[in-house]
């Protein structure tokens, strides 16, 4: 520690020179004595102090004083990572303050908060928070193994169908509440169709379920939708909430994951085929490692691979801790419920999890695989699937590729200096040729363009062309999005962009170009004519956007046109201007300039003239695209070695591939203090939360991750926390709200449970008898008296109990986002029950926004919308009306909120326009039905119920009603129809499940 | 004691940590029925007087340079094109070469004579009425991390933006109208991320109208309409869902959730009123129009949205944010670009600020203007500047800040804030205090823990305080 004025400090000087200064001072002798007083009397901080050390105090000795007095270098013996004596904090306080001898820190005082922070905390005797108390919360419920508790007596025996029902029923007993009375049939059969597929029951299985007088006629129905497709789909999206799963990075380069979708079939998958939840959990944590692995159960792992990344950091360090943060923090909330992520910076405030365990648990992932490459945009990364032969053979190509354009660069390398060389001496011409040019331009900028609006009336002479009918060219033609109505050409995704034309004129000579297109950005496009270069900077315009409403016509400038045939090439490196049509008008008057008839380089004046404009220094510069300015022979070379790498190119096999992890080479991490890799602290080794282990042995190998080892830990029978934290989530699912309630916190924040001892009978059959089958859970649960109870009010039991925490009576529940869509067209007989596969149309890694597009993924399909793509940072709006969540952050207990932009979308959104359209449409071709029937329908398929008589007349009236409104309208009976099942979609009885 | 809900919920947090269960989900759910039967979204009090009663937000993306608008470097231009001798920063996103003179003049205005780039001329004509924190310093090099960063206080992981935080504490005045707004929103670097909610309740979510690539004026609120329903027809379908909706209460008896949904379409049937009303600007002076810019088609757009800001701010929405979208990145071009940037937002920024004052609003009304970040004085290239998170500059104006003042400095090249750094932690701890709420009591329990704001940082900038 340095002890000198701080006048003389130097700005930002290293720790070496501090080291220079100290020598040469006094200090050493001060802090000496300062030292000795460092052992003893130290003060344990009580939690207010602990939290103003922790937010005050900590993060100013991270930031200013750790360097010289953390774990590697104690100063004058000072060490400010762990307690210090009262009198050794009194001395830091003066320090601090500059009033003795001793000025810290050296570089200058700190800025007013944190010295006041710094001294109180130092005055008041360095109060230093206490080690978590491990003693008291050794014994908290959730790390103490479950065993399978005695079934309770009750009183009402007749009540309980299955020992489930009976700690749900000696709650209610204690607590003077008494179970709602069972739920009618139709509501039944509604309940458990959407709770199992997510979509309501169809008028005919209502009518076979209430015909079926059987006594296990649910079961019946039960095991019909356990068996359905649908109910993958709708249990499998349950656990991709869990998992975040996503279909996009988010956060700050929201490129497109191309192949989660792999993860989220092979989700739905395990979840119809009834895979083992301990499976299910090893394969997702550590497929790739298990005996026996194929392309599964590397899919699977893609659990890990896809959290949301600063793409775009650029301290690459900090990304993969970062990485590995979101890793630990996903899979400990989602499969243990413990806030494990809380201890990266120091120990947990509340759970007995010490960063020491965070750390070593990030050190299982710091050994695993997940990027490719950290620097900016950095990669995560994919692994091939499939058959080995394809893999290797693209290997092989893709190092001759490598090959072939390395030579072809360094050609193209050395011609260019070859050839700015050449030009050199004429640098004089070309600053005259700019200099003309841009006279020249002046002249063409009072250019107009011929018309205004889209269309109009061109001279009879001249031409008008589509974009979108190039002859030759690589360009997107699009009619849709940014070229609805209109049509337009926009980035291929392989460079360069090109678009050729075949003009024929009667009569050669000058002629004005017009181009119309829109452009959010400046987009400049080269124009050759007839393999000349014509207009260097074409298109050069920011029209403020890229969506028809910005497209503009602009004159471009003049071109020379042949009589007869000439091509048209336009031409640009990176993405292209929304181009929509262009025109060519003649233009006797003005001649256009022509730089290659001097024997000068087009592209070189323009950049020149760029320069003159700009007032930057003038130097000569080739166009990006050179090859066609070097020698023939060159030219040949060059062209056949772009011809190699493009057949090449083309031979290479398609071969699938998946986001997922890999093994790494095994390496430990140190203690980050206050989660920063700039102040190391002690080392740990691979594992798991000591507290944990102690119920749990886990044992991690020397030299791999030790992620198999942390997936057959998670999984184990002894587990205190995996088969609990599972049934919890299965029941929150179903009953609206877990046993505990904070379904990812089991921790001392958490929330105790409202049945712990139906909790360890659910977790310990869970995985006794049912040999952790969810679908034998989900029977456990349904085949009960408390699942079939109905929801009926009850305003004694509701003072008692207002939440329903005992579940006096069954939850109502909102239907969720997915569940909303999927029923509106499922009513509308038009929901598309294709399975699995993506809807991106991307290509990979390609960005899903930015700046200006908006999400070009459609959300229109009727397919079911599980499949939908989950676009992080733009998440379909529908799913953010109805409280679909954010997408980047695990969460097993969406909320359901009422607000006005959901009864906006009911009112106005397309999907409900759409499908009411189509359902009334489809209800008006039924002959069969008159109008009362058809109402009818309406009921059962909406509402699984029959209409009443008032009903059927008030809809009736209400259709005559708005005949009227809709009097001028096209088909005005149709517009009231689909009116009326607006509102049967809008209803509450629509979205809520009794 | 200033907000029930908040301290119930986090009393009922420190039950449960010391064994009492469930209580704190009852206070969660107690929230939950609030959000339902009456308007989570009511106005709440401060917990202390307030300076100001709302935010307007001007973002300029893309890291606008501060040697080159707001703060000038004599030394810079004295040393133009020798090297810069400090020490370098850990993190940069680019090779840097040498110092690099600002291309523009600068000149002293107001009675105050605080120096402006001649880049903006009519800002610089409002001096008096502006705060420029000179000293301001962020964590991160990147655009999509220093845009989080900005917006939500984290360049690390998804939180809710600060537009949510103040809904969040302070509800919203006018109940026809979201609390949050965002105007022409970016959609890259974070996108709605810079907007969201994250963990907050949805109802604090920023609501989008249009985004950079949409024109102001044509701009929508998802949802707010559409073209086949007449307004009447619309009255008899939300009255027949009340119908419906009453009966089936008759026989389920009270739910809170059911009658929150009844009435949430009536709210939605006003907000589809009001907000496109609110953005019909036909209505407004010529004089008005040409102080934003809107006679101007260089100014025409960003005018349009900085009218809008003071329009929805007028009828009670909390924040309202404006983006000059994504722009300001000059890595080269500097002298061009800059130049129009500038020419885009001078007059529109200067005609809010002066609308403001002539109508009373500046008073009680938070005007923050910033980029990301700033650019370094090192050139790259030989005309644009590489990010510089390291110091920057952000204008504050109104809602109890010090007018005709610059606070902080960087050093002599404009490289480093060096004197009274100004963290964007601390900015948002300071505009937290300005609208009546200790940034260190806001908080919300999510995953295991009590978030807020300014996460475990955040000092009041006193200096600026008036």
């Amino acid at each position: 520690m340095a002890l000198y004025n701080a006048k003389m400090a130097p700005r930002r000087t290293s720790v070496n020179h501090r080291w220079t200064v100290l020598a040469g001072s006094s200090a050493l002798l001060i802090y000496g004595t300062l030292a000795s007083a460092n052992q003893a009397g130290m003060i344990t901080a009580t939690p207010e102090q602990a939290a103003h050390f922790e937010s005050k105090v900590r993060p100013v000795f991270v930031a200013k004083c750790l360097a010289c007095h953390g774990d590697k270098q104690q100063i004058a013996g000072l060490r400010l990572d762990k307690p210090i004596s009262a009198a050794m904090a009194k001395k830091v306080a003066e320090a601090v303050e500059y009033n003795g001898i001793t000025k810290m820190p050296p570089g200058g005082k700190l800025n007013a908060a944190d010295l006041a922070a710094v001294s109180s905390w130092g005055r008041s005797g360095g109060p230093w928070p206490a080690k978590v108390a491990t003693k008291t919360t050794k014994q908290f419920w959730s790390f103490v193994p479950p065993t399978t508790p005695a079934l309770p007596k009750v009183k009402n025996t007749a009540w309980a169908k299955s020992p489930l029902d009976l700690f749900i029923l000696a709650k209610l007993e204690e607590k003077g509440l008494k179970p709602a009375p069972q739920a009618d049939k139709q509501t039944l059969i509604r309940r458990a169709s959407f709770d199992l597929t997510g979509l309501p029951p169809t008028p005919a299985e209502i009518d076979a379920f209430l015909a079926d007088k059987s006594p296990n006629a649910f079961e019946k129905v039960v095991d019909r939708l356990l068996a359905s497709s649908a109910y993958g789909e709708r249990w499998g999206r349950h656990w991709l909430d869990v998992a975040r799963y996503s279909d996009s990075n988010g956060l700050d380069e929201n490129l497109v994951y191309r192949n989660a979708w792999r993860y989220r079939d092979w989700v739905i998958g395990a979840i119809n085929e009834d895979m083992p939840i301990d499976r299910f959990f090893q394969e997702q944590i550590a497929g790739d490692l298990l005996p026996g692995a194929g392309d599964s159960q590397v899919v699977a792992t893609g659990y890990l691979a896809l959290g949301g990344k600063m793409l775009a950091e650029d301290d690459p360090q900090k990304q993969e801790l970062d990485i590995i943060d979101e890793q630990v923090d996903t899979m400990s909330k989602g499969m243990l419920a413990m806030t494990v992520g809380c201890a990266r910076c120091h120990d947990h405030k509340f759970d007995p999890i010490t960063a020491k365990d965070y750390y070593s648990m990030a050190g299982i992932f710091k050994s695993t695989k997940t990027m490719d490459k950290f620097t900016v945009v950095a990669e995560w990364q994919e692994r091939a699937l499939g058959p080995k032969e394809p893999q290797e053979r693209l290997k092989k190509i893709n190092a001759t590729i490598k090959e072939k354009t390395a030579s072809r660069d360094k050609v193209r390398a050395e011609e260019r200096t070859a050839l700015l060389a050449r030009i050199q001496p004429e640098k004089e011409n070309y600053i005259a040729a700019a200099k003309l040019q841009i006279q020249s331009e002046q002249e063409q900028s009072s250019l107009k363009p011929v018309l205004s609006a889209r269309d109009g009336r061109l001279p009879t002479d001249a031409i008008m062309l589509e974009a979108e009918n190039f002859i030759s060219g690589n360009l997107t033609k699009d009619s849709n999005g940014y070229g609805v109505g209109i049509g337009v050409i926009h980035n291929s995704g392989t460079y360069p962009n090109v678009a050729e034309y075949d003009v024929k004129v009667g009569r050669g000579g000058p002629y004005q170009l017009d181009l119309r297109y829109a452009s959010g950005e400046n987009r400049s496009v080269r124009v050759y004519v007839n393999g000349q270069i014509a207009l260097a900077a074409a298109a050069n315009q920011n029209t403020g956007g890229f969506y028809p409403q910005h497209q503009k016509w602009i004159a471009e400038g003049v071109i020379l046109l042949n009589q007869g045939s000439n091509r048209i090439k336009f031409e640009r490196e990176s993405y292209f201007p929304h181009v929509d049509r262009f025109a060519l008008t003649p233009r006797p008057g003005a001649q256009p300039s022509r730089a290659e008839e001097n024997g000068l380089i087009p592209e070189v004046v323009a950049k020149v003239a760029e320069q003159i404009k700009n007032k930057s220094e003038i130097k000569l510069e080739l166009p990006e695209n050179s090859d066609h300015l070097f020698p023939s022979e060159k030219v040949g070379q060059l062209k056949l070695l772009e011809s190699e790498i493009k057949r090449l190119d083309g031979s290479r096999p398609t071969i699938p591939h998946a986001m997922a992890v890999s093994e790494a080479p095994a390496k430990t991490l140190k203690v980050h203090l206050r989660g920063s890799y700039l102040t190391l602290g002690e080392e740990t080794k691979r594992g798991v939360p000591a507290i944990l282990a102690k119920v749990s042995p886990v044992s991690m190998p020397e030299n791999k991750s030790g992620r198999l080892e942390l997936a057959t830990w998670i999984t184990s029978p002894k587990n205190p926390l995996t088969a609990r934290v599972f049934v919890n989530r299965v029941w929150r699912w179903r009953f609206g709200r877990g046993i505990v309630a904070s379904v990812d916190n089991f921790g001392i924040l958490g929330n105790l449970p409202s049945h712990p001892e139906l909790l360890d009978y659910l977790a310990t059959k869970f995985v006794s008898e049912d040999k952790w089958s969810l679908k034998k859970l989900q029977k456990r649960m349904m085949l009960t008296s408390t699942y079939q109870m109905s929801t009926q009010y009850d305003s004694k039991f509701a003072n008692l109990d207002p939440e329903n925490r005992y579940l006096w009576r069954f939850n109502r529940k909102r239907l969720e986002a997915e569940a909303i869509r999927d029923s509106i067209f499922f009513v509308a007989d038009s929901l598309d029950r294709k399975m699995g596969g993506t809807m991106i149309n991307l290509p990979a890694r390609a960005y899903v926004t930015n700046d200006q597009s908006a999400n070009p993924i459609q959300y229109d399909s009727p397919r079911r919308a599980v499949y939908l793509p989950v676009i992080r940072a733009a998440v379909y709006d529908v799913y953010t009306a109805f409280d679909f969540g954010d997408p980047t952050v695990m969460n097993g207990d969406r909320a359901s909120t009422t607000v006005a932009p959901q009864a906006l979308f009911m009112l106005n959104g397309k999907v409900v326009l759409n499908a009411t359209k189509s359902q009334a449409t489809k209800l008006l071709k039924r002959t069969d039905l008159d109008d009362k029937g058809r109402i009818r329908y309406l009921y059962r398929s909406c509402f699984g119920r029959n209409a009443t008589e008032k009903e059927i007349s008030r809809s009736l009236s209400y259709l005559s009603k708005f005949e009227q409104v809709y009097a001028r309208a096209k088909e005005p009976k149709l517009s009231a129809w689909q009116s009326l099942c607006k509102t049967f979609i809008g209803a509450n009885e629509f979205i809520y499940v009794e | 004691m200033w907000n029930r809900d908040q301290l119930t919920r986090r009393d009922l947090l420190r039950a449960s940590a010391l064994g009492f269960g469930n209580l704190a989900f009852m206070g969660l759910l107690a929230d939950e029925a609030n959000a339902q039967s009456k308007n989570p979204l009511a106005p709440k009090s401060p917990m202390y007087p307030a300076r100001a009663k709302r935010v307007i937000f001007v973002f300029l993306h893309g890291g606008p340079s501060q040697v080159d608008t707001f703060d000038p470097k004599p030394l810079l231009t004295r040393d133009h094109g020798k090297p810069f001798t400090g020490e370098m920063p850990r993190i940069v996103s680019s090779p840097t070469g040498n110092l690099l003179k600002s291309p523009w003049e600068f000149k002293h205005y107001g009675e105050s004579g605080i120096e402006v780039s001649e880049l903006f001329p009519h800002v610089g004509g409002c001096v008096d009425d502006l705060c420029f924190v000179n000293s301001m310093y962020g964590s991160n090099s990147r655009h999509g991390a220093a845009l989080l960063e900005l917006h939500t206080g984290s360049d690390t992981f998804v939180r809710p933006s600060m537009g949510s935080w103040v809904t969040y504490g302070l509800g919203t005045e006018n109940q026809n109208l979201p609390g949050f707004l965002t105007i022409c929103p970016t959609l890259g670097h974070g996108g709605v991320n810079n907007w969201s909610s994250s963990f907050l309740p949805a109802y604090t979510q920023g609501t989008p109208i249009g985004n950079a690539g949409i024109e102001a004026p044509n701009a929508r609120i998802p949802f707010i309409h559409n073209d086949e329903t007449p307004a009447e027809a619309q009255k008899l379908e939300i009255e027949l869902m009340r119908q419906m909706g009453l009966d089936q209460l008759s026989h389920l008896g009270p739910d809170p959730a059911l009658e929150g949904r009844i009435n949430s379409y009536e709210l939605a049937f006003r907000m589809q009123l009001a907000a496109p009303e609110l953005q019909e600007i036909a209505g407004e002076s010529e004089e008005t129009k040409k102080l934003y810019g809107l006679d101007d088609p260089k100014t025409r757009n960003f005018g349009h949205q900085c009218l809008l800001a003071r329009r929805f701010s007028e009828k009670g929405v909390r924040f309202v944010q404006v983006t000059h979208s994504y722009k300001w990145d000059q890595h080269d071009a500097l002298r061009k670009d800059h130049a129009s940037n500038a020419m885009e937002v001078d007059k529109p920024i200067a005609g809010l600020i002066k609308d403001l004052k002539a109508r009373g609003m500046l008073k009680d009304t938070l005007v923050i203007i910033s980029g990301e970040f700033g650019r370094t004085p090192v050139a790259q290239g030989t005309d644009g500047r590489d990010h510089n998170p390291h110091g920057f500059t952000t204008i504050l104006a109104g809602g109890g800040v010090k007018a005709g003042i610059k606070y902080g400095a960087t050093d002599d090249y404009g490289f480093f804030a060096v004197k009274d750094k100004v963290h964007i932690h601390d900015l948002h701890a300071t505009m937290m205090h300005l609208l009546g709420i200790d940034h260190t009591k806001l908080t919300y329990f999510h995953g295991g823990r009590n978030y807020r704001l300014t996460d475990v940082h955040g000092n009041i900038v006193n200096g600026i305080l008036a």
